[in-house]
């Protein structure tokens, strides 16, 4: 892959775990301040509890791209394990293509959702936060992903072709030239 | 149109396709295509299933347990135990398997106890003439430990699949994890006595005073998270963040240890990375057995067993036997999220304990991380120590011996798992 993509794909990959992460703490932090507030002021926020959930969710969802690049999500490798060179690398463009048929309708579903709960004007419980917000991280989570899994796409078909030069090249060294014939003693 | 989607899903996990997407392109195919309902169903019932604040305990206690993990304050645990058994001879295999866990019920995570623990003991275990391959086999079960003794993250996620409290949950397992800790420390004592050539001097007791007050810190983590829930302080989702402030503070001012590298990159970037596989991984299940559920599949299920007059024991039987059979193949939690669905309804109308099924499945899930060709820990062992995995798993097999004889005690005296919880809702 062209270096300058690379570049921009690692500063995606690192900007998208450190929102992730900010997302986590701050989750965190909400989280154990109802815990103070309740026994520190005896005062209890009831909009904590949904907005810890839904940043757990945001922080959750975004990374599930980088996850998918690194390996990060539960699969069987039997079989991949078992393949080589230009095998494996149909094998990986085989899954990504089903990842992103998957990831592309569920972020289609999921702007429907998001843009149904938009025009109903629909509130979060506690918060009476517009509801669209929170839906909106799936479709959101899920073009990030489709966007890894077309990256993955693209490395399986580069894999692809090195293998065939690599392959290529194998065979020819492996055949005898007729010109080495001349050097034999 | 169950079967064709069932076939589909099971066709897509053996070639190798991240199981949530397996059962995510599985149940658009039964919902959307083959039952017609709208497509909008897809992402409500995905983001309906994550959004619980029960589950928020998952990535509090992925980060507690990463925190305590990289930033310093699990590390001191061995030393601890070291200073009181590490001079008898095979004391220091029972040293290991302690420190586990201990180690996995501060971290909550096998990989990371492997990885913390063997870090901590192989060196002087090696030195003193333990074989690598034996240290390996001993790690790779003991530090499945930490799924049994809580804050257990497979507890609390059984726990909101069916519907139970998570701190009953937790509590239900400290006896059975104990005793399982015990059994592995004394096999690996009596397994290691011949290997163990140097014996460490004794400590005295201002050095093992030394040795608990330096891993105290640490340790009085899990007491402040089981404490707050049985004393009512807070919940399990609130005792999680309390544990993560907790242990940011301890690393940051006792053990002083703590650096941007190992709390973001390690702890913070590792906590969002398994949060993200299991939050997908959970939406994506209960997304697929949607259908399941519409074509009423569980409640089939379940009165099929009713119909079939099985006993209690015998369906009990049935379900390990699946969770053993699946467990070569597949990690706990696929294992658990394709199977509780569909099951649990199974076990309720037979009326058994949840609570002490709980203790099973955990027992179950902690030998299928042990069982090849697929077990987990086998290979994190196998990589960490650089053992070839078939030596990982020959060496592994007492042990794992160890697990299968406490799952069928577990099994057949329930009264292990239920003795704590019955005496404190007494």
């Amino acid at each position: 892959m062209h270096i300058d993509l690379q570049n921009s794909l690692k500063r995606l990959e690192s900007f998208l775990f450190l929102l992730s992460g900010a997302s986590l703490l701050s989750s965190v932090g909400l989280a154990f301040a109802a815990v103070v507030m309740r026994y520190g002021f005896s005062f209890s926020l009831e909009w904590v509890e949904e907005a810890a959930r839904y940043l757990a969710i945001l922080a959750a969802l975004l990374v599930a791209g980088p996850v998918l690049r690194n390996n990060g999500h539960i699969a069987l490798d039997l079989l991949p394990s078992a393949l080589h060179g230009r095998r494996l690398a149909i094998h990986k463009l085989a899954l990504g293509s089903l990842t992103l048929l998957v990831s592309t309708a569920t972020c289609i579903w999921g702007y429907q959702l998001t843009a149904q709960t938009f025009r109903f004007g629909m509130r979060t419980g506690s918060l009476q936060f517009p509801q669209w917000l929170p839906y909106s991280i799936l479709p959101l989570s899920m073009a990030i992903l489709a966007l890894f899994s077309l990256v993955i796409m693209i490395e399986a078909v580069q894999n692809f072709l090195k293998a065939g030069t690599r392959e290529r090249d194998g065979e020819e060294s492996n055949q005898i030239h007729p010109t080495d014939l001349d050097d034999t003693p | 149109m169950i079967s064709v989607g069932v076939a589909i899903l099971i066709g897509l996990v053996i070639v190798g396709l991240p199981i949530w997407i397996a059962l995510t392109f599985s149940a658009i195919f039964l919902m959307h295509i083959s039952m017609g309902m709208p497509a909008v169903s897809v992402p409500l019932a995905m983001f309906g299933s994550i959004d619980s604040f029960v589950l928020l305990a998952v990535p509090f206690f992925l980060l507690a347990g990463n925190v305590m993990a990289y930033c310093g304050p699990a590390k001191y645990i061995y030393q601890l135990v070291d200073s009181y058994v590490g001079h008898m001879k095979g004391g220091m295999a029972f040293t290991t398997v302690v420190t586990c866990m201990i180690y996995a019920a501060i971290t909550g995570s096998t990989t990371a106890t492997l990885a913390g623990v063997s870090a901590l003991a192989t060196p002087p275990m090696e030195r003193a003439g333990y074989s690598r391959e034996f240290v390996a086999g001993l790690l790779a079960v003991s530090s499945t430990l930490g799924q049994m003794i809580p804050p257990s993250i497979l507890m609390v996620l059984y726990g909101a699949l069916a519907q139970q409290n998570a701190g009953v949950l937790f509590m239900a397992g400290i006896v059975p994890g104990t005793l399982i800790g015990l059994a592995l420390g004394i096999t690996g004592v009596l397994l290691s006595r011949k290997q163990q050539r140097e014996l460490q001097p004794r400590q005295d007791w201002r050095e093992r005073g030394h040795a608990t007050l330096k891993a105290a810190p640490a340790i009085i983590m899990p007491i402040i998270v089981l404490g707050g829930i049985y004393g009512g302080v807070f919940t399990p989702t609130e005792a999680a963040a309390v544990a993560c402030v907790y242990g940011v503070l301890v690393s940051l001012f006792v053990y002083r240890e703590m650096t941007w590298h190992n709390f973001y990159r390690q702890a913070v970037r590792g906590a969002v990375s398994n949060s993200s596989m299991i939050f997908l991984l959970i939406a994506a299940a209960l997304l697929f057995s949607s259908p399941l559920a519409f074509a009423q599949l569980p409640q089939q299920i379940a009165a099929w067993t009713v119909e079939a007059e099985l006993t209690q024991l015998q369906l009990i039987l049935i379900v390990v036997l699946l969770w053993l059979v699946m467990g070569m193949f597949l990690d706990t939690l696929p294992i658990m999220y394709l199977t509780l669905p569909v099951v649990l309804p199974a076990l309720q109308a037979a009326e058994v304990n949840l609570i002490y099924m709980n203790v099973v499945l955990v027992i179950t899930m902690q030998i299928a991380q042990v069982t090849p060709p697929f077990g987990l820990s086998l290979y994190v062992a196998s990589g960490v120590l650089n053992v070839p995995i078939t030596r990982v798993v020959g060496a592994s097999f007492p042990f794992l011996l160890v697990l299968l004889v406490a799952l069928a005690v577990l099994i057949l005296v329930p009264e292990i798992s239920l003795f704590l919880p019955d005496l404190l809702a007494r």
